[in-house]
């Protein structure tokens, strides 16, 4: 994977919820991204760290939507 | 648990070391403004909640607890001054900053006391803690897991904010409006 610039996108496939990999599967794709990111952050090109950036929210977003209740003291943030 | 249907609390764990390591890297360099990602996820779901308050507490360890922690010297600086004005409400950092905090003008809709009429994440925190809390009392003792883990993570989030947080506050607590006892 360390021979391929575009290898955290793989890394994001697998831990895309979307994709139906087992967790074990889907912890060692971010596994590998979190490594990326550590020690390879420098390497990346400035299109690659954006992806990365938004390959993170992507992976964030496929956290379950269950509605809370509403906290109704804070509408301000 | 099968990747289909739920997020293992492993998974969320990870996706939140995942989520400080990009953090540190890019907020306020790359990436100007999380905060309203980090918003939407709070008030998302259970799971994202719980992530976000991982999130914040792995964030507040590295930056302004951990003095071994690699980073350089400003960019900490930067971070925790950035922290600060994330936890904390518009009426706190006032008082914090009087002349305000210049550069954080640049960022798109913010005053030099952050986003007018902030709370920030302290009473959002208390707030939430304080409603699950009301709500265990209001059922007479019921208990629900997932209660239990959002009171426990926003519990941590508050515990590692109390070496480096601002020990006053311009407004009473949330929390302690609210009539749990």
């Amino acid at each position: 994977m360390r021979d391929d610039a575009s290898s955290w996108r793989l890394a994001v496939a697998l831990a895309s919820r979307a994709n139906a990999f087992p967790d074990p599967v889907r912890h060692f794709g971010i596994s590998v991204l979190e490594s990326e990111i550590k020690y390879f952050w420098g390497q990346y090109s400035e299109n690659d760290l954006l992806g990365i950036r938004h390959g993170l929210i992507h992976l964030c977003g496929e956290v379950p939507p269950i509605l809370l209740p509403t906290i109704g003291l804070v509408d301000v943030w | 648990m099968d990747g289909n249907n739920a997020f293992a609390p492993y998974l969320v764990s990870k996706l939140a070391l995942l989520f400080v390591a990009v953090l540190k890297r890019t907020w306020l360099a790359s990436w100007d403004d999380p905060l309203p990602l980090l918003l939407e996820l709070y008030h998302r779901s259970l799971d994202s909640r719980l992530l976000i308050l991982q999130i914040l507490r792995y964030v507040v360890e590295d930056v302004c607890l951990s003095p071994e922690e690699p980073m350089p010297g400003k960019r900490k600086k930067l971070l925790s001054q950035m922290l600060t004005v994330t936890v904390n409400s518009e009426a706190t950092l006032k008082e914090i900053y009087p002349e305000g905090v210049e550069w954080l003008e640049t960022l798109p809709g913010w005053t030099k006391w952050g986003v007018p009429g902030q709370v920030g994440f302290l009473a959002l925190v208390a707030g939430t803690v304080g409603e699950r809390v009301g709500e265990i009392f209001s059922r007479n003792g019921e208990i629900d897991t997932g209660a239990v883990r959002e009171i426990s993570a926003a519990i941590k989030f508050l515990q590692v904010c109390i070496p480096w947080g601002q020990q006053r506050s311009h407004h009473p607590s949330p929390t302690l409006l609210l009539p749990i006892f």
